[in-house]
């Protein structure tokens, strides 16, 4: 990978598109959480393209070509909100950072709908990158530019929200 | 909740034109190269025509026009020119001209083009050359303003082949600016209809100034103009012209 991503930064176009088909499943999957239907998130992933071919001699460590991918992918979908008017920013108090360690390791019967419709996309970034790209808690904050106490608490705060659907969830039920 | 995550996440279904809009992307980002580089290229000759066409046609050198001619230029020329640029990047890209050798040759002749124009518009030419009109279609001619006129063909054939025995060259503004013409003693004008087309010229012995498919100043190489032979002719056809009424 690291002579693919070498090659790309020479400006072999062809070593960065085999390097950007691996994750590009990936990147659609990850824009869909955010932007919720197939044709924006094909923009995404076009938009993610072109901007990661743009700028790919700025990338200082080849072994984080994925990660780099991951976080253009985030700020073209987030990109597209705003300019759909559709983002709204986290309320101040997310502002007040968590320093403590916490247990986020909990069973939750999740489904799609919830990741899409009921989490802020800086919470979708945050539990995309925790748990489907297996990223640490200070990868995520270097991923995101975030200082680590925020991380933590927006984390802290979407898993909260998450166990209060379910549990309203089952309360219906019942 | 990371497998229940990546379980729900791997459900989004992949649509087939996922690989081709990844292409679209690479290619947007080739694209937007080929442009800057077109329209880079493509501004300093919008330029020096466009600067020609204004002195040709607009030879008001007053500080409040020439404002209005710049602001012309970037109002309307520039974005024009990004149209263009834009347009050359997309036929280059799907022709795979951006590629290697082929981009090479391509930006080549691109360049060779408009540079053979402006070499070729000052190369040595006859004198009926530039100031050209086609006799077969010839309607009429004024020489010094309506002093005689004529539409008979075989004079526009003697006068086309009196200005032929004349090779001229195109000379730069500045040049014709710091020529005293008042050193020229002798001078005709010339008015030409043809094919429904206007040729104008103002003929010194040695220096010249056309309007029309050629326009701009030129030098006689082999000068000067016998300004005399068309007084002449003038003169026995105005006569003619006298005693035929």
């Amino acid at each position: 990978m690291k002579d693919l991503v070498k090659k790309a930064q020479k400006g072999s176009d062809q070593a960065f598109l085999t390097l950007f088909q691996r994750y590009e499943e990936d990147i659609y999957r990850i824009a869909f959480i955010y932007v919720k239907n197939q044709n924006d998130a094909l923009d995404v992933v076009q938009e993610t393209a072109y901007r990661s071919f743009k700028t790919i001699k700025k990338l200082k460590q080849p072994n984080y070509f994925k990660t780099w991918l991951i976080r253009i992918a985030i700020n073209c979908s987030l990109d597209l909100l705003k300019k759909q008017r559709k983002l709204i920013h986290l309320p101040k108090e997310y502002e007040d950072q968590l320093t403590e360690e916490l247990n986020d390791d909990i069973e939750l019967d999740l489904s799609l709908q919830d990741l899409m419709e009921y989490l802020h996309p800086d919470e979708k970034s945050i539990i995309i990158l925790r748990f489907y790209e297996d990223l640490t808690m200070k990868e995520i904050a270097e991923t995101l530019e975030m200082p680590l106490g925020t991380v933590k608490t927006i984390l802290y705060r979407a898993l909260a929200k998450l166990r209060k659907k379910m549990k309203r969830g089952d309360d219906d039920e019942k | 909740m990371k497998n229940k995550i990546k379980q729900e996440m791997e459900k989004i279904e992949i649509p087939k034109n996922l690989h081709k809009r990844s292409m679209q992307g690479v290619n947007q980002g080739k694209g937007k190269a080929l442009f800057y580089i077109f329209f880079i290229i493509l501004i300093p000759f919008s330029f020096y025509f466009y600067a020609n066409f204004f002195d040709r046609y607009f030879p008001w050198n007053t500080r409040d026009f020439t404002l209005i001619a710049i602001l012309l230029y970037v109002l309307a020329v520039i974005p024009l020119m990004a149209f263009l640029a834009e347009k050359i990047a997309v036929f280059a890209l799907r022709r795979g001209l951006n590629k290697g050798k082929n981009f090479i040759i391509f930006l080549v002749i691109l360049i060779a083009i408009p540079i053979a124009i402006t070499i070729n518009d000052h190369r040595e030419k006859d004198l009926d050359d530039v100031i050209n009109f086609n006799t077969n279609k010839f309607e009429e001619l004024y020489v010094n303003h309506y002093i005689w006129w004529t539409d008979k063909r075989e004079h526009a054939e003697e006068i086309k082949e009196f200005f032929s025995q004349y090779r001229v060259k195109k000379m730069k503004d500045r040049e014709w600016d710091k020529y005293d013409l008042s050193q020229e003693k002798k001078h005709f004008n010339i008015t030409i209809y043809s094919n429904g087309k206007i040729t104008y010229a103002s003929v010194y012995e040695n220096r010249l100034y056309i309007m029309g498919t050629r326009d701009g100043y030129y030098k006689v190489l082999n000068g000067p103009i016998n300004i005399e032979w068309i007084e002449n002719l003038v003169e026995e056809e105005f006569m003619k012209a006298e005693w035929s009424e």
